[in-house]
């Protein structure tokens, strides 16, 4: 493990789950697993004055440093970094807006693929979250399964028989796990059918939320299923309820999307080019449009609609790539929204207009 | 760095309301937990938590009661859904039962536990942690020889790991 005071990813291209080599990677960006627990005999994170958060924080590092990985971790100190590099691992998924924007001693350590990373000192002291593309929320299980015994025989866990994992949040406790997928439901919502993946959703207990998680908006088309049962059902039953409802969506998601190019064609083509248009010819544009307008790409894209040299890959990069933080980072300044807007609209003509 | 209450300008506010208004405004509300006991109103409307307790009066009014390892009191858990530590699970755990049951529908942990058989490595970490406090305290307050001496036994400590951490903790300990 290496310890790092700033962000030295690329910085311009995304993690290893941003490729579509997973199942269903038309359909599904991503399968994430989380894991909350926290340390033994310390008070939870919220609860903690300033020595004992660094204490936690102290002991953590000091125990993950010594945790075998099969990458070489790297350990971010995000009340040493700048406060930029939170953002970007914000953009990036990495990391919650509550640890970036946080106070006091917290840390991402994160693997340089971006397909692990463990938020130090968020609400819970560890929230070990392994990410993949496309559905595999079985593969993302195994690995933090199994690196979670690897943790836990660093740390000792507050865990209890009776009520499992003890977390901050009473949401939380017992497996301490949230499995969840990104979707990317554009026939949906195009049809005004979205309403009833909400529906099929609550009736199983499985929460349906925006881009960023939490409380966040559907931009983009994107959104994120997840279970909100942590206690009563083991880790398999959860990731079964997922694995048996997800597959009904994606397919639905299939089926709209070919009535589409049946019935709408004309439509269809024209809102996807008219996308493609826009973001190829845009002097100024904003987060929001441009999560709409690579929306509709993405769809074209993936309906073969499109010029072949534009590939997910290149989308879904640009999904990333396109927010606040990374614009920031790519110019090397900080920039007013105005100014961002510009070069936003400067890096999509400069990544679509080549082609 | 607390806040006063805003209520009696006396204690430090604890208890952190934030009430959506009907015009989409925000209200923030800062309050001691005393005051807060007494609020009426706002904390009883405090969204998804609070609404799943049964009242307190059914349990024998947990009101009063107050976690002993970090001192979170029962109001303050009420109103912001967050426990202080793993002991609160114990000391609430009338009022939180009910509650688990309303979010999980379930109230015991089926799933994983910490593997038993990693216990002889977590006494080591543990020891490991100690010493590394130690170190710590040593060089702070500028006892080099010692430092250096706990320093070696950390690193004999850490290697031990192939050998036996325990046994090679305790052969120089």
């Amino acid at each position: 493990m290496r310890t790092a005071e700033s962000f030295d990813g690329e910085g311009v291209s995304g993690g290893e789950w941003l490729s579509t080599r997973g199942a269903h990677a038309d359909i599904v960006i991503s399968s994430r697993v989380r894991l909350a627990r926290n340390v033994r005999n310390h008070r939870f994170a919220v609860k903690c004055d300033g020595a004992e958060r660094a204490e936690i924080e102290q002991h953590v590092r000091f125990a993950l440093g010594r945790v075998e990985f099969d990458e070489e971790m790297v350990y971010l100190d995000l009340a040493r970094a700048p406060a930029l590099d939170g953002e970007l691992l914000v953009e990036r998924h990495l990391i919650s807006r509550e640890l970036a924007h946080g106070s006091g001693p917290r840390a991402a350590c994160y693997a340089p693929s971006e397909s692990v990373c463990i938020m130090v000192c968020e609400e819970d002291h560890l929230r070990l979250q392994v990410l993949r593309s496309g559905f595999e929320l079985d593969a993302a299980w195994s690995l933090a399964d199994d690196l979670d015994d690897r943790i836990a025989r660093r740390v000792e866990y507050a865990f209890s028989s009776r009520f499992g994992y003890l977390t901050c949040c009473p949401t939380n406790v017992g497996t301490g796990l949230r499995a969840s997928v990104m979707l990317h439901l554009p026939a949906l919502v195009y049809s005004k059918h979205i309403e009833k993946v909400f529906q099929a959703g609550s009736k199983m207990n499985l929460a349906v939320r925006g881009l960023y998680g939490e409380g966040t908006q559907a931009l983009g088309d994107f959104y994120q299923i997840s279970n909100q049962v942590a206690l009563g059902l083991s880790e398999q039953d959860v990731l079964e309820r997922l694995n048996r409802v997800v597959p009904q969506f994606i397919d639905y998601e299939r089926r709209l999307r070919d009535a589409l190019e049946k019935s709408d064609r004309a439509r269809l083509e024209d809102r996807i080019w008219r996308a493609y248009g826009v973001l190829r010819a845009a002097r100024t544009i904003s987060t929001e449009e441009t999560l709409e307008l690579l929306s509709a790409i993405r769809l074209g894209v993936n309906l073969g609609l499109l010029p072949s040299a534009l590939t997910i890959e290149t989308v879904n990069e640009l999904f990333i790539t396109s927010q606040p933080a990374h614009l920031q980072r790519l110019a090397q300044h900080v920039m007013e929204p105005r100014e961002r807007d510009i070069a936003r609209a400067d890096l999509l003509r400069a990544k679509l207009g080549a082609l | 760095m607390s806040e006063k209450c805003q209520r009696c300008q006396k204690h430090a506010a604890t208890v952190h309301l934030t009430e959506i208004l009907e015009n989409q405004e925000r209200r923030e509300t800062h309050l001691c937990e005393q005051c807060a006991a007494q609020q009426e109103g706002p904390l009883e409307t405090m969204g998804l938590l609070s609404s799943a307790f049964t009242p307190a009066t059914a349990s024998g009014d947990p009101g009063g009661l107050r976690c002993s390892a970090c001192g979170l009191g029962y109001m303050e858990f009420r109103s912001r859904g967050r426990l202080g530590c793993p002991h609160c699970y114990e000391v609430f755990r009338s009022s939180l039962e009910p509650l688990l049951e309303k979010i999980h529908g379930g109230t015991q942990h089926v799933g994983k536990a910490p593997d038993e058989s990693s216990a002889v490595d977590r006494s080591r970490e543990r020891r490991l942690v100690e010493l590394r406090r130690e170190l710590q305290t040593a060089v702070r307050e500028e006892r080099y020889e010692e430092a250096a001496r706990l320093r070696d036994r950390l690193q004999r400590c850490e290697s031990g790991e192939d050998v036996g951490g325990a046994e090679g903790a305790r052969a120089d300990g």
